[in-house]
């Protein structure tokens, strides 16, 4: 199990590299100016005012006078070291400001990643088992549909359908001094979009697994013991899914968070997506290329909780031993 | 439906669409859409779907976008396959070392967040259509690669591939000309779901801004809109078109993928085997019997693909008293198996029943949901065959023993597993106090139907359902199952078999069944002694002691499975015309036969 779970470990590691490195290329390789793209449009328009000086003594400091591979070590150690350059629109430390926003994303994917699987298990679950009924057989179409509608625009059509949701703020994080609960009030909004979206790709998964169980054996042991469904189900077949069902739900984790981000947009959420947004509007290299950093690193820390999750819940696997 | 009519079917008719919706576009797209209009109209008759607030057309805007969308979509898709299937193919037939950095380069890609990764990735190369399409294709290969991979390492180890290449066939020409042509289902369902994630990732980096400004596409118009404050000032003829637009066409691939996958088509549902459908019971007016078990007039027949459906357990009577072994013999598919889960009630969902099941003189189709469950747990005890998954994979074999007693007679955890110890030492498990915390992959085959039966006797019930209890044992360890099934003394045991050395040890009655029908029933003795039925003869001389004799017919083939005559005429040696009419169940020298030739 600790093989496995080193492997995975060292996949995730090779991850960031890959990104740490992508993100050197774009900076140092892309067309135009490699100091436009170290400091951002705002930040190199800012310092070329100053003076040609400022942008001298700046380009000694990242390097710029050295060969490539210089260069590319020295940007492997400021990223390792967690500088990740300064943004000029927002006149502070990239680190600073993504780990900050990221807090906010998470606020809003967290909740909505653990209801999704729950929702989505539970009665994907329930849908597979009885998947003769008439009306198990219209709900995967409905959910199919409601699958194909992105978050950003259930969202519009959200807030188009009822312009003023009595109660319900349409955009921001908090009003003026308010409390949590202006928080979760906020939060209500884009949390059922997501909630929703989610529960819709996660039902489709379980059910095709609880499909794929029914013709096992070890079912019509359970049932000639005289079990009841719902004891056979959540006691036994769950049991068997729940671990390819977790290991699909965390690779989708990278899929939820690209769909919060356009859903903070509409709300003017006041996290990643926004900041996003911002960015590219900006054209703030630093703070697009901090923001991928930080976003893979919750993914991958995800991914690794999965895998845990995942190695620890079937015993096969727990002892390294695959055979069935 | 045939899977490949299903897919040629479905790939004409979006190629169809699609080709009608670009044709459409491209011929529409001469509308002018420029600003010559009045800002933010409301749609009425001349522009159906109102005008944006620089005045452009929104009907003419929408199809215009289209073009670009659809085109961008199908681009990238085209483009992301195209690499996904190389890099798979190449990974999977050329192995290690290409294969692990083919594939680590796979996970890699995979594991990154794709939105993240093009927003950057767009912001840094600027906005334009073949910048959108480049970009989304080398986020969206992975999937696609990872899928013929797997597939390909299928197929290389095909007779077909191992044939071409021992003519002498090179890689280049194996894997373009043998393997890929192979995977072409899979690639053209990856492909639609391709095509609907680009068409959704593009409208997503379109909706932030990223767009190009002279190629609208709906991710664009809703940017636009966004922006432009629609949301605000109502304008939900201005939101609504691109929104449906995109949920649309995204919509519409996703289900051809599905569909094309076979993810949601249902051939053949897999049902619940819950419900026992008691259809009309029509011999309600036979007495029952006191017997432990009396079936009267059984039949089994599936509504499926055969008109009219043929029974595969016909007209079956049989009465078993209390303390009698029964073993039903007969070849595969002749309904033996069936006959159990009936008297479980868990016949799978589709088959339809006759007749009345009798236990302890109680219809069985009368009994409510909890006393069917009770009646399965407690009064009829389920022996699976040990082979496979019998045992729930990821449950030790303590909990799924002691189940039924926790279930049935309410004993708390410490209390059930104290029987469940008690029953595993008694079938004679080695270690049981060890092996009661073990999963059932640590256990052999001999020790896994012990297991089952253990299982089935910790409740002590009255009857013992045995599905063919000694399959897929070696000889050993098939004869201590045997043992401890004759052992069973106070117990009734109907036993299911192919094993005829198991039916000859068991003792009491044999059961002859043939296409569904019993074609002998005798005592145990007499049988092996001398079987009657010419069928009962073949089977018997078959028999590995009696030198393995190949008597005519004792293949599956030339059984006829019909209800008009005997089903073993077409074989038999002693057959004639009178064989086309079914004969009686009759007594002939102490045995019951359903054959009309007095065979002595």
């Amino acid at each position: 199990m600790m093989q496995v779970l080193l492997k995975k470990f060292f996949l995730y590691i090779l991850t960031l590299f890959v990104i740490g490195s992508l993100n050197f290329c774009l900076m140092r390789l892309m067309p135009g100016d490699a100091m436009v793209h170290l400091l951002g449009e705002e930040g190199y328009a800012y310092l070329s005012g100053k003076g040609v000086d400022a942008l001298e003594e700046l380009k000694t400091e990242f390097g710029m006078d050295g060969s490539l591979i210089k260069q590319y070590c020295l940007h492997l150690k400021k990223t390792i070291a967690g500088d990740w350059g300064y943004s000029y629109h927002f006149g502070r430390p990239v680190s600073g400001i993504v780990f900050e926003r990221l807090l906010w994303t998470l606020l809003l994917l967290f909740p909505a990643v653990i209801l999704g699987t729950v929702l989505g298990g539970w009665i994907g679950a329930l849908s597979g088992w009885r998947s003769r009924t008439r009306f198990e057989k219209f709900l995967p179409l409905a959910f199919l549909c409601l699958y194909a509608v992105p978050g950003y625009c259930l969202s519009l059509l959200l807030l188009t359908a009822a312009a003023h949701i009595r109660g319900f703020p349409v955009g921001g994080v908090l009003t003026a001094g308010g409390s949590y609960w202006s928080i979760l009030h906020h939060m209500a909004l884009p949390l059922f979009v997501l909630t929703l979206h989610g529960t819709a790709y996660k039902y489709m998964i379980m059910r095709n697994a609880v499909r794929q169980e029914l013709d096992a054996p070890y079912v019509l042991t359970a049932l000639a013991r005289g079990l009841t469904g719902r004891r056979v189900l959540f006691g036994h077949i769950l049991k068997n899914t729940l671990p390819a069902y977790i290991s699909v739900v965390a690779l989708n984790i990278g899929f939820m968070a690209g769909g919060t981000l356009l859903v903070e947009v509409v709300f003017s959420w006041q996290g990643m997506g926004t900041l996003l947004y911002q960015a590219v509007l900006s054209r703030d290299y630093p703070l697009l290329s901090g923001a991928l950093m930080v976003l893979c690193l919750s993914v991958l820390a995800a991914n690794l909780t999965a895998d845990f999750f995942y190695s620890v819940s079937d015993p096969r696997i727990r002892e390294g031993d695959h055979a069935a | 439906m045939q899977p490949e009519k299903r897919i040629r079917q479905t790939t004409c008719v979006f190629a169809f669409l699609l080709t009608g919706t670009l044709l459409g576009c491209a011929f529409l797209s001469d509308m002018n859409p420029e600003p010559i209009y009045t800002p933010l109209m409301i749609p009425d008759y001349n522009h159906l779907l109102g005008t944006d607030n620089s005045g452009r057309d929104i009907l003419a805007l929408m199809i215009q976008s289209a073009w670009i969308s659809l085109s961008i979509g199908l681009g990238s898709a085209f483009l992301a396959v195209f690499t996904g299937a190389s890099v798979g193919c190449i990974a999977g037939y050329f192995r290690s070392p290409v294969d692990d950095l083919l594939m680590r380069l796979t996970d890699v890609v995979l594991l990154v967040p794709t939105l993240p990764l093009i927003i950057v990735l767009s912001a840094y190369l600027g906005p334009g259509v073949i910048h959108a399409a480049l970009v989304i294709a080398l986020t969206a290969w992975p999937a696609t690669a990872r899928v013929i991979y797997a597939h390909v390492l299928k197929l290389r180890e095909e007779p077909f591939v191992i044939n071409a290449k021992s003519m002498g066939a090179g890689s280049i020409y194996l894997m373009f000309r043998h393997i890929l042509p192979n995977c072409r289902e899979l690639l053209l369902a990856k492909a639609a779901l391709t095509i609907a994630g680009a068409m959704l990732a593009e409208a997503g980096i379109s909706f932030l801004g990223l767009g190009d400004p002279v190629h609208p596409t709906w991710g664009s118009m809703l940017h636009d809109a966004f922006v432009g404050a629609a949301l605000i000032n109502g304008c939900w003829w201005w939101i609504l078109p691109p929104v449906l637009c995109i949920s649309g066409s995204v919509g519409l691939f996703n289900v051809a993928g599905h569909f094309l996958s076979g993810a949601t088509a249902s051939t053949t549902p897999a049902d619940t085997p819950e419900t026992f459908s008691s259809a009309d019971c029509c011999n309600q007016a036979d007495t029952p019997v006191s017997s432990l078990l009396s079936i009267r007039n059984l039949c089994i027949c599936f509504s499926g693909s055969e008109v009219p459906a043929l029974p595969v357990v016909d007209k079956l009577d049989l009465d078993v008293s209390a303390g009698e072994k029964v073993a039903v013999i007969g070849a595969t598919g002749s309904g033996k198996s069936l006959l159990l889960l009936a008297l479980l009630g868990l016949l799978p969902a589709g088959a339809k029943v006759s007749g009345s099941i009798f236990i302890e003189g109680k219809n069985l189709s009368a009994y409510s949901a909890s006393a069917l469950r009770r009646h399965r747990g407690i009064f009829a005890g389920y022996v699976p065959q040990g082979l496979g998954n019998a045992l729930n994979p990821v449950l030790t074999v303590g909990f799924q023993v002691a189940e039924r007693n926790r279930v049935h007679r309410g004993f708390d955890r410490t209390g059930a597993l104290k029987a469940a110890l008690s029953s595993l030492s008694a079938v004679g498990l080695p270690n049981p106090d060890k092996r009661i915390s073990d999963y059932p992959h640590h256990l052999s085959g001999g020790m896994k139907q012990r297991v089952l039966l253990a299982e089935a006797l910790s409740v002590t019930p009255p009857l013992i359902l045995a599905d063919e209890p000694t399959k897929g044992l070696d000889h050993s360890a098939a004869a201590e199952i045997m043992e401890l099934i004759k052992g069973l003394n106070t117990e009734t045991v109907l036993a299911v078999t192919h094993d005829l050395i198991f039916a000859r040890a068991l003792g009491g009655r044999i059961l002859v069944m043939l296409a569904g029908v019993v074609v002998e029933e005798a005592p145990a003795d007499s049988f092996f002694r001398s079987p009657l039925h010419p069928y009962s003869r073949a089977l018997i001389a078959a028999q590995p002691s009696r030198g393995m004799k190949e008597i005519a017919g004792f293949h599956i083939s030339g059984i006829m499975r019909d209800v008009s005559g005997c089903p073993y005429r077409q074989e038999c040696l002693i057959a004639n015309r009178q064989c086309e009419i079914r004969p009686p169940l009759r007594f002939f020298q102490g045995h019951k036969i359903r054959c009309w030739h007095d065979v002595s």
